[in-house]
């Protein structure tokens, strides 16, 4: 029973890296631009995130050794130092943000302007990564992310989406937008595949003490939460399509985003929009933290884990303390959350490939994985999935320019 | 330990380079920065020591950055692990004692406790 208790760490992962201020952006902007003919990119991203988290949880669970480590013990340092520079860059870039979406969801209870709160909730994110055990970060956000379903309630209670709105899954009309259109696909691609949902899961496993004996669990925890995240996310879409797509409503701030729930729960929905904000950040910027420690320490070989004493991991503890600093002083510039979640999803998007390849060496290394190394169907999904990533990364830019990182 | 020869059951140095070492209580050492070999009398290259630090991996990024590496930090953070001292080989490096008595990140690791962690950690120091 103990063990099944472990999909929490899938929740979370699909709470703080699936479903985060970028996601919530991309759908919601999704939805109201486009109706529901952008479902396909978070069915596509899905399915791609659900393959590499199996497999970032297989080999730590078998190797019993995270990722991050994997990529430099097999394809060596050098090679390392580009996933980790990329990482970082997005990660500065998208912690901020997250941070930004946690104050703008206090600002908007509260009614105080959100660059106010940004310091509030960076410290709030610090004490809770400085000070919690791996379980309570890993619960807390899990258990609180439910109210994230408020989007899909929201959809019920408008009696769901009308026949002519369905008739834009295969039907899109983006006549006059189809840059915007591409661009918006490749942001809602890039927001969930996401390098930092693979490092913090693989060393979620290891946090947990994942063997070969808890295969079956990574199985259930990489698809139940990623599908947990999708279905989450979709509630935001379909009910943006459905409420802001009519008003001519853009989507284009998260205050906007808010009306949506207002429409079904009336004032209480303008709070629980704010609670599922001020949720999936704060996840987010938990996972995000958490990750770029592991990273770093793991690749350095360095002593790293939430619960061992801070002295015996004070390198970690560093790392996340100047991390948190460095990000922290980007989001004082003064960026609005959403144009930072553009720039850290295109900066992402650009350097999916690097992240990702390793997987191909590391996956078919029967040193390490011994007889769980990747199948064909497994080799033939990660190609499909890097394949992706080469596609996004290749359009991205482009798309970016012509656009001007507006869909 | 040999140079390649063709059994999937041997290792190259290859395979050692940015392998974890831990010590015998498990607790990290850290990654194989570099190695050190022998040649010996009767012609062949044995491996006489695991290296760690700074300037082994800058050696390893571009040789030109090795010496400079080594005037900026002189030596001071470089750490060598004779072979003899390991006890198992595999996908992780085993020593033979615990981690702390190789030294290696054992200052960098004391230093933040005592001067930062040691006042923001509270109980969880």
């Amino acid at each position: 029973m103990t063990k099944w208790l472990g999909i929490a760490l899938g929740l979370l992962t699909a709470i703080g890296g699936f479903v985060d201020v970028a996601a919530l952006a991309t759908a919601a902007e999704a939805g109201a631009k486009f109706q529901l003919s952008l479902v396909w990119p978070f069915l596509l991203g899905t399915l791609a995130i659900i393959v590499l988290l199996e497999m970032a949880g297989r080999y730590a669970s078998v190797s019993k050794q995270p990722y991050s480590g994997a990529i430099r013990q097999h394809l060596g340092f050098k090679y390392y130092l580009l996933p980790l520079g990329a990482c970082l860059i997005a990660n500065t870039l998208m912690l901020p943000a997250e941070l930004g979406g946690m104050a703008v969801a206090l600002s908007l209870v509260l009614g105080v302007n959100w660059f106010v709160l940004y310091p509030v909730a960076a410290v709030f994110v610090w004490l809770c990564a400085w000070f919690g055990s791996f379980k309570t970060i890993e619960n807390g956000p899990a258990l609180l992310g439910l109210v994230t379903l408020a989007f899909v309630a929201g959809v019920i209670a408008l009696g769901g989406p009308r026949p002519q709105l369905l008739t834009t899954l295969w039907h899109p009309d983006v006549a006059g937008q189809v840059p915007g259109y591409l661009f918006l696909a490749a942001a809602i691609l890039g927001a969930i595949i996401s390098p930092y949902l693979v490092v913090f899961y693989s060393s979620g496993a290891r946090e947990e003490g994942w063997s070969r004996a808890s295969l079956g669990v990574n199985r259930v925890t990489a698809v139940v939460g990623m599908a947990f995240g999708c279905v989450a996310a979709l509630g935001i879409l379909t009910l943006s399509a459905m409420t802001l797509g009519p008003m001519h409503v853009q989507a284009g701030t998260l205050g906007e985003v808010a009306l949506s729930l207002a429409r079904p729960f009336g004032a209480p929905g303008a709070y629980l929009f704010a609670a599922a904000l001020f949720v999936t950040c704060w996840g987010a910027s938990l996972e995000i933290t958490l990750a770029m420690s592991y990273n770093l320490s793991q690749g350095f070989g360095w002593g790293w884990g939430v619960d061992r004493p801070h002295r015996a991991a004070a390198r970690f503890r560093l790392t996340m303390l100047l991390f948190l600093a460095l990000a922290f002083c980007v989001g004082l510039l003064g960026l609005d959350p959403l144009t930072l979640t553009i720039y850290a999803s295109a900066v992402t998007a650009l350097v999916l490939p690097i992240s990702l390849l390793p997987f191909l060496v590391v996956m078919n290394n029967p040193k390490y994985l011994r007889d769980k190394v990747n199948g064909r169907a497994g080799n033939i999904a990660a190609v499909a999935v890097i394949v992706l990533a080469f596609l996004i990364a290749i359009v991205s830019l482009p798309l970016f320019l012509v656009t001007g990182g507006q869909a | 330990m040999s140079a390649a020869n063709g059994r999937s059951d041997h290792s190259t140095f290859r395979d050692l380079l940015d392998n974890l070492v831990v010590g015998s209580d498990g607790v990290p050492v850290g990654r194989v920065a570099d190695i050190k070999a022998e040649w010996r009398p009767d012609g062949r290259l044995v491996l006489a020591a695991l290296l760690f630090g700074p300037q082994a991996l800058a050696g390893r990024l571009s040789s030109p950055l090795q010496p400079l590496a080594r005037r900026l930090l002189r030596d001071r953070f470089e750490h060598e692990i004779p072979i003899d001292e390991v006890r198992e080989m595999g996908i992780t490096v085993v020593l033979g004692r615990p981690a702390a008595e190789y030294g290696v990140g054992q200052p960098a690791e004391r230093w933040i406790g005592r001067h930062l962690l040691r006042y923001l950690s509270l109980f969880r120091y």
